[in-house]
C-alpha cells in the first residue's frame, strides 16, 4: 500500500471523523466508516505477514506438518486472502521459516515447500526407497581400504571415507559413484593415520581430514588427487578425531595434546583461526592410540545451522558460537556416560544418547529440552534431521519423530555393524562392515 | 536550543490536529520520511486516519517510545501486558488500526495486530473466519472447487502405513478397519484437523473403540466435533487394518 500523506491541507469538511466523503489529494486510502463485507480493505502485506503468523502458530501447536492444513483454510476464506497464496516470496519466507531451507531446488518456492511437506510426511510414514550404493572392490588394494568411517550428505551427493584415506563420491540422483579422491601421499604415523576423518561438502569443493591432522581439498568434478589444504602436525596437536564444517566454517576435534582440542578453520581463507579448549585432555592417551589401532569413538563435534558447534566426549559436552569461540556457550558435564557415537544436529538443536539408552533432544543455544525418549539400547548410531532422530542399534533403525519423543517405526533393512550414519531432510545413509552402502530416499515423487 | 521537545503537528482526516513530540511521531515511517523531506513545521496531514483513532495510535507510541528510553518504569513482561489490553477492542477499531498501522508504517504495531489477528483466526474453518471478520464468500462453486482441489496436498498429511485419515466427517460417518500395530488416526472435519491421536498403548488389539469419549479434548473446536459424534452417531467405530512393520 504505497499512500502517502501530503502535507498540505485539504478541503474535506467533515464534522465527524465518519463521513465517507473524500477530499481533494486523498488517494489510496479506502473508506474506513461503515463495515459492509471486509473483503477489500486487507493490505496485501498484511495478509502475508498473517499467512506467516498463522503458519508459524500451527507449527508450534501442531508441527510442521500441520502447517499446510492451517494455511490451506486461511487461503479458502476469499479470493482476496487467497491471492497472497500466488505470491512466490510469500512461499520463500514460509520454506524459511517452516523447513529451515535457503536454496530452492524446484521450479518455484511453493513447490520447494509441498516438496518438503510430502517429503517429511513421507519420514512421518516410513515411506522410502532403499538403495545399496556399489564400488568395485578390486580396485581397492590394501583392505583397511573397504571399511567406511564417515559420511556426509549434501542436496546432490554422499560422500564416504574410507580408512586408507579415500572418499568416494556418490551422485544421489543417479546413485552411481562419480568421483574417487585420494590425499597426497605422505610418511605415515600409523596404521590409520591416513583414515578419513570428517568430510565437508561445499559445492563445487570436497573436504575431507585425516586422521593424522591434514585437510585436503579437491574439486567435486575435478581431479582425483586433492590438494593439502593444512598440514597436520599430530606430535602439536594430537589426532584429528572428528571433522566437520559447512561452507563457511571447519571444525576439527583432536586429542592427544591437553588444551588443544578444538581447531575452527575459516572455510573460505582456509586459514586456521582458533585452537584451544581441554575438552579431550582425559582421551589423550587413547587419542593416540587411534593412529594404530581400532578404538572405540573418543569424540564426535557437528555444526548447528546457527553458526554454533556441539562437541562431546563420553564425559561432557560444549557448545562454542564459531564467530565468538572464545567463550564456550555451554559446558557441561553429564552425570552418566554418554553414547559418543549418538551426537548429531540439526539447524537449531542436538540430540544425545546416555549410558541408560535416553536420547535427549536439546535446543542449541538455550539447552531447553525439546523431547526425550528411550532407545533401549545403550551402544547407538545415532543421527537427526530437522524432524526425526534414527538410532540404530544391533543392526536395526528405529525412527523416532523429536516433536515429541514418539517412536515411529523400525526400517526394514538390517544394517550390521554400522560405522557411520547420517541423515538430512530427505536421504539417510549408513554404512557397515561390508562394502555396500545403505542409502534410504524419503524424497518426494 | 534544547531539541529535545520537538513538536510536530499531525492532522487528521477529521480536522483534528494533534502535537506530538518527534520522537514518539517518527515511529511511523512514513511521518519520519514525510518530516525529513518535507519543510519541518508545517502541519504534516494524516488523510486516512481518523483523530479517534490516531489518538490511540499516539498512545501506543509514547508508551513504547518511553519504554525503550527508560523514562517509563515498565518491565518486558508489563509492556506486553499493556499491549494485550491494547488490542482488546471491537473489531471495527481492530480494523482502523491495522490500516492506521499499515498506512503509518509502524512495524511493532503491524506486528501487533497480525498476531492479534491469528490468534482470532486458530482453530478456525473457513466459514467461521468469515463470520469473525465479515468477509463475504465471494468464491463461485467452482472457484471454491478449484482451490479446495489446489490445496489437497495439505490435507493428505498423515496418510499412509499406521494412520487412518477420516476426512469430511458427517453424522453417521463409520469406518471399518483392523489393526495390529501402533497407529496414528487424525480426524479431519470440513477441512480442518479436529483430533490427532496415538493408539500407541493399545498395539497389541486386534480391533480398536475409539472416541466414545475423547481423552483430552484441549480446543473448543475439538469439543464441538466430539458432540457431533455423540449427537449424530452415538460413536464412531473405528477398526485400523494396515500393513505395519514393528
Amino acid at each position: 500500500m504505497s499512500s502517502s500523506l501530503s502535507s498540505s491541507s485539504s478541503s474535506s469538511e467533515d464534522a465527524n471523523g465518519n463521513s465517507g466523503r473524500r477530499g481533494v489529494g486523498d488517494f489510496g486510502a479506502p473508506s474506513l466508516t461503515r463495515r459492509r463485507a471486509n473483503n477489500e480493505i486487507w493490505p496485501g502485506p498484511f495478509v502475508e505477514d498473517l499467512v506467516v503468523q498463522v503458519a508459524i502458530d500451527a507449527s508450534c501447536s501442531f508441527g510442521r506438518l500441520a502447517v499446510a492444513a492451517a494455511l490451506a483454510n486461511v487461503f479458502q476464506v476469499c479470493s482476496t486472502w487467497q491471492a497472497v497464496s500466488r505470491s512466490d516470496p510469500l512461499w520463500h519466507r514460509l520454506t524459511t521459516v517452516i523447513w529451515g531451507r535457503t536454496h530452492r531446488m524446484h521450479a518455484s518456492w511453493r513447490e520447494e515447500y509441498v516438496y518438503r511437506h510430502q517429503t517429511a510426511q513421507n519420514f512421518r510414514a516410513g515411506r522410502s526407497f532403499y538403495h545399496t550404493l556399489h564400488f568395485d572392490p578390486a580396485s581397492v588394494d590394501n583392505p583397511d581400504g573397504l571399511t567406511c568411517r564417515c559420511l556426509t550428505l549434501s542436496d546432490t551427493h554422499l560422500a564416504c571415507g574410507f580408512a586408507d584415506g579415500t572418499v568416494r563420491l556418490f551422485d544421489l540422483s543417479t546413485r552411481q559413484l562419480v568421483g574417487t579422491f585420494h590425499p597426497h601421499h605422505r610418511d605415515r604415523f600409523g596404521r590409520f593415520s591416513r583414515a578419513v576423518s570428517g568430510i565437508v561438502i561445499s559445492d563445487p569443493r570436497i573436504i575431507f581430514a585425516t586422521l593424522d591432522g591434514d585437510i585436503h581439498v579437491a574439486i567435486i568434478d575435478g581431479e582425483p588427487l586433492a590438494r593439502t589444504a593444512h598440514l597436520g602436525n599430530v606430535v602439536n596437536d594430537g589426532a584429528l578425531v572428528d571433522f566437520t564444517g559447512c561452507g563457511r566454517w571447519w571444525v576439527g576435534l583432536y586429542a592427544g595434546v591437553p588444551g588443544r582440542a578444538l581447531h575452527i578453520w575459516d572455510g573460505n581463507t582456509e586459514e586456521l583461526a582458533f585452537v584451544n579448549t581441554n575438552l579431550t585432555d582425559p582421551e589423550a592417551v587413547m587419542g593416540w592410540h587411534t593412529l594404530t589401532e581400532l578404538t572405540e569413538t573418543i569424540g564426535r563435534v557437528r555444526v548447528t545451522g546457527q553458526e554454533s558447534a556441539v562437541a562431546c566426549t563420553s564425559l561432557r559436552y560444549m557448545v562454542v558460537d564459531l564467530r565468538n569461540p572464545e567463550f564456550p556457550l555451554h559446558d557441561r558435564e553429564w552425570r552418566r556416560r554418554l553414547t559418543v557415537t549418538s551426537l548429531d544436529t540439526n539447524g537449531e538443536a542436538f540430540i544425545m544418547v546416555d549410558n541408560r539408552g535416553l536420547a535427549i533432544v536439546r535446543r542449541v543455544d538455550t539447552l531447553e529440552e525439546v523431547c526425550r525418549f528411550n532407545t533401549r539400547n545403550v551402544n547407538v548410531m545415532g543421527c537427526m534431521n530437522l524432524g526425526y532422530a534414527l538410532m540404530c542399534a544391533a543392526g536395526v533403525v528405529r525412527v523416532w519423530e523429536i516433536e515429541h519423543g514418539q517412536h515411529l517405526y523400525s526400517l526394514n533393512q538390517n544394517v550390521e555393524e554400522v560405522n557411520a550414519m547420517v541423515a538430512d531432510d530427505r536421504h539417510v545413509a549408513a554404512a557397515g562392515s561390508d562394502t555396500g552402502i545403505h542409502l534410504w530416499d524419503f524424497g518426494a515423487q | 536550543m534544547g531539541s529535545t521537545s520537538t513538536k510536530i503537528k499531525l492532522r487528521t482526516s477529521d480536522q483534528k490536529v494533534f502535537e506530538v513530540e518527534k520522537a514518539v511521531a517518527v515511529q511511523s515511517q512514513t511521518i519520519k520520511y514525510i518530516y525529513e523531506n518535507g519543510c519541518p513545521d508545517s502541519v504534516i496531514h494524516v488523510h486516512s486516519v481518523s483523530g479517534d483513532i490516531l489518538s490511540k495510535i499516539l498512545d501506543y507510541c509514547k508508551k513504547h517510545v518511553n519504554s525503550a528510553a527508560g523514562k517509563e518504569d515498565i518491565s518486558p513482561e508489563e509492556l506486553y501486558e499493556w499491549d494485550a489490553n491494547f488490542v482488546k477492542v471491537d473489531q471495527n477499531t481492530l480494523f482502523d488500526l491495522i490500516l492506521a498501522a499499515n498506512c503509518l508504517k509502524i512495524e511493532s504495531l503491524l506486528d501487533l495486530t497480525c498476531q492479534t489477528v491469528a490468534n482470532m483466526i486458530k482453530g478456525k474453518r473457513p466459514e467461521e473466519i468469515r463470520t469473525t471478520f465479515n468477509i463475504k464468500n465471494d468464491y463461485t462453486i467452482e472457484a471454491e472447487e478449484a482451490v479446495r482441489r489446489e490445496n489437497k496436498w495439505a490435507f493428505d498429511m498423515l496418510g499412509g502405513v499406521g494412520t487412518m485419515v477420516i476426512e469430511e466427517l458427517a453424522d453417521d460417518t463409520m469406518s471399518k478397519c483392523v489393526t495390529n500395530a501402533k497407529s496414528r488416526v487424525c480426524v479431519i472435519a470440513a477441512n480442518q484437523i479436529v483430533m490427532m491421536r496415538s493408539i500407541s498403548k493399545l498395539a497389541n488389539k486386534k480391533s480398536i473403540d475409539v472416541y466414545k469419549q475423547p481423552q483430552n479434548p484441549t480446543t473448543p473446536r475439538i469439543k464441538e466435533s466430539v458432540k457431533q459424534i455423540n449427537v449424530g452417531t452415538g460413536f464412531i467405530e473405528l477398526f485400523f487394518h494396515f500393513k505395519c512393520k514393528m
